[in-house]
């Protein structure tokens, strides 16, 4: 599946074995400190997975459905809470989402096969104007400098 | 009112361009027909029963005479030379070609005009007092802070897949013209004690399958930091929203479940996290917004004019439409004057390109070149001169635009039902006809005097049937179009559900009920007593009697 990492396309092999988080807490502590990437989904517990954050180089965000937004706030919670590894969108993704993402604080995207097109660095700079402050820039419009 | 900058307007053309590529991927294949649905439901086109709806926002009912024009245009070269303006002051065309959207954006853009966010799970248009900034009773124009909600929540990365819609109003009275308890959240533009400037906020109001009115979050919110609280709720509310089932998904039942105590506790909790920070608005950006918001250069000499006196003492009609049809100023010799869309036997909220046209050029010539859209399917032009309220009644007269029934029972909120709508259950124009029929002399309804009656074809209430002093629902029994009369409803400061009257009626029995019901309040009313205060007085129980005790 294709993955998007900083915007770049990457075809090597995924580096990280993603354990589910309600799984990964059911582990004994030596066997946590074997995982170094949790994935979540909506329904996890937001605070619990702020607090371990720390523990993991990268936490998948599932989207299961189209219509489920609550991962972008999960990510924006996650930046917002100081954790640097890496945010990656699984599940229902797509290039109309990408910019979204960005903005909430997420660096890796799983993109479908057949969601993906050559042409989808577009979908980072079709949208210029940024009204709100979020994650890549937190800045409203309104703390943001005119333009030259 | 407020004019784009740069940045505002390269928003709205790169918008166009994304929409016109989304488009063409999706007629070209490339799109799935359901992710594309999100994408361009979030840009106000619906597939409708007889063809694509596209819904164009007007920002709090305001809109420049250019503006108007431009939707007569687009009426006229895209559509069937019609619009139809909705209880969230924005206007539908029903029927555009999809292939032909991006055109019509890109015509609308022009104009500072955009369909973002009119429809889908996302923040939809923010709504206000149809009289902002000219009532005489206002404490402090709501309009700039509409604008900047406008701003913050247009195309915010992080809600634009909420569980569902976000509806959100804001008022600068204390009067309620805006329906702010039965909104998503809404917000009271008040000063403190101190006074300092800030928001009464109420969050969970909402009508549909679970009407429920808004509850107090907050008595006190400084107005700096409106957007640090409003993303405070946004976030709440994106995260433990519902997602199972869209009928559970707004946040007014997020509210009732959690109860609002822990609900407020969350949103101060994740505010404190918030306020002070990067979103509290400088106040330079404040007077920045509110200086588009000034008041207009008024003649001060106004009140001297002595013609509109003569003009009232000589012509009845015009006496008529004057005390109907027009509304207090805060400025001496001006008035606000509602352009009635609810014409005798006609659409509510329906307007030709020919009378868009003709508004547009009135208030060019009148009212400071603005119109304002009202959530009661109306338009207003608020800044008009006595002197000049002769000229604007024939105007409107010879345009069937002056059928003096504001507030009356004529006066009726209506969603265009099943004729257009794939959701509707049951048809409501016709019924719109029924009642224009039965209720065709002009001093039975005055005497009868102010009555909300809202109707809706199905249980979402675009019509806001719940709170229509005499509210209709269309109910489908067995494929046939029943109506269900609630009465004692009330979107106003003193808001209340109205409560069903009794069994469901038959589609051509609608208005010889209404009849009885009205007969009723005149036999049972006090002096001067309005249909909703003898309502609260004597309960349903009457009126039940009166519809129901013979037929059974």
């Amino acid at each position: 599946m294709p993955l998007l990492v900083n915007r770049e396309l990457w075809l090597s092999d995924d580096v990280y074995h993603f354990v589910p988080f309600s799984e990964y807490l059911e582990l004994s502590e030596a066997e946590q400190l074997l995982v170094d990437a949790v994935q979540v989904n909506g329904d996890a517990p937001l605070e619990q997975l702020l607090q371990l954050a720390e523990r993991f180089e990268a936490i998948a965000v599932e989207f299961p459905v189209l219509r489920d937004g609550r991962g972008f706030s999960f990510a924006r919670e996650l930046r917002v809470s100081g954790f640097t590894g890496q945010i990656r969108a699984i599940g229902e993704t797509s290039r109309d989402k990408l910019a979204l993402l960005e903005r909430c604080g997420f660096d890796a995207v799983e993109l479908a096969a057949d969601k993906f097109k050559r042409e989808y660095p577009s979908a980072y700079t079709e949208m210029s104007v940024r009204y709100q402050g979020a994650v890549d820039d937190p800045r409203p419009i309104y703390r943001q400098e005119e333009p030259a | 009112m407020y004019i784009y900058n740069d940045v505002d307007q390269r928003l709205v053309d790169e918008r166009v361009a994304q929409y016109r590529d989304q488009t063409r991927r999706f007629l070209a294949g490339e799109i799935s027909d359901d992710e594309f649905l999100a994408l361009r439901l979030m840009n106000g086109l619906y597939i409708q029963r007889q063809a694509p709806m596209l819904r164009v926002a007007i920002p709090y009912g305001l809109m420049s005479a250019e503006q108007l024009r431009v939707l007569a245009e687009v009426s006229r070269d895209f559509d069937k030379g019609y619009g139809h303006f909705t209880t969230r002051t924005n206007i539908q065309f029903n029927w555009p070609k999809l292939e032909e959207v991006p055109d019509i954006l890109e015509r609308l853009a022009k104009v500072q005009l955009h369909a973002i966010q009119t429809s889908g799970n996302c923040i939809r248009n923010t709504t206000t007092d149809h009289f902002a900034g000219i009532h005489p009773s206002e404490t402090e124009d709501p309009r700039p802070w509409c604008e900047l909600i406008r701003q913050w929540s247009t195309l915010h990365p992080e809600f634009a897949y909420l569980p569902r819609k976000f509806k959100i109003a804001v008022t600068g009275s204390k009067e309620d013209r805006a329906a702010s308890q039965v909104h998503d959240v809404g917000l009271h533009l008040i000063r403190n004690s101190a006074g300092e400037l800030g928001f009464e906020v109420l969050v969970g109001g909402g009508l549909g399958r679970t009407p429920i009115i808004g509850k107090k979050i907050r008595d006190f919110l400084p107005a700096q930091e409106l957007i640090s609280y409003l993303e405070a709720i946004l976030r709440i509310y994106n995260l433990k929203g519902r997602r199972d089932n869209k009928y559970k998904a707004r946040i007014k039942i997020l509210v009732e479940a959690m109860g609002v105590e822990a609900f407020t506790e969350q949103v101060e909790a994740h505010w404190q996290t918030l306020k002070d920070g990067e979103l509290r608005i400088p106040q330079e950006e404040i007077d920045r917004v509110t200086a588009f918001f000034a008041d207009h250069p008024y003649d001060a000499n106004a009140a001297a004019d002595l013609t509109l006196d003569e003009k009232l003492d000589a012509d009845g009609d015009f006496r008529t439409w004057y005390a109907r049809n027009t509304h207090p100023h805060k400025r001496a010799g001006y008035r606000a004057v509602t352009v009635s869309l609810k014409p005798h036997l006609g659409a509510p909220g329906d307007i030709t390109a020919l009378q868009m046209d003709v508004v547009a050029d009135l208030a060019q010539r009148y009212s400071f070149a603005q119109i304002r859209s009202t959530h009661e399917q109306n338009l207003v032009l608020a800044d008009v001169a006595q002197a000049d309220l002769y000229a604007v009644w024939q105007t409107l007269v010879e345009h069937n635009l002056a059928r003096p029934n504001i507030g009356l029972l004529t006066d009726m909120i209506v969603c265009p039902g099943f004729d257009f709508c794939s959701l509707a259950n049951a048809h409501t124009l016709n019924i719109a006809d029924q009642i224009n029929q039965t209720f065709d002399d002009l001093d039975y309804l005055h005497d009868l005097g102010e009555i909300r009656l809202n109707m809706s074809g199905c249980i979402n209430a675009c019509g806001h049937h719940h709170v229509g002093h005499i509210g209709i629902l269309g109910v489908d029994k067995k494929g046939e179009d029943w109506y269900q009369i609630t009465l004692g409803g009330s979107s106003r400061e003193d808001a209340s559900l109205g409560k069903v009257l009794g069994r469901a009626v038959a589609a051509e029995e609608v208005a010889d009920t209404l009849k009885k019901l009205l007969e009723t309040y005149v036999e049972i009313r006090l002096n001067g007593e309005r249909f909703i205060d003898t309502v609260r007085r004597v309960g349903v129980a009457p009126f039940k009697e009166a519809v129901y005790a013979v037929a059974s």
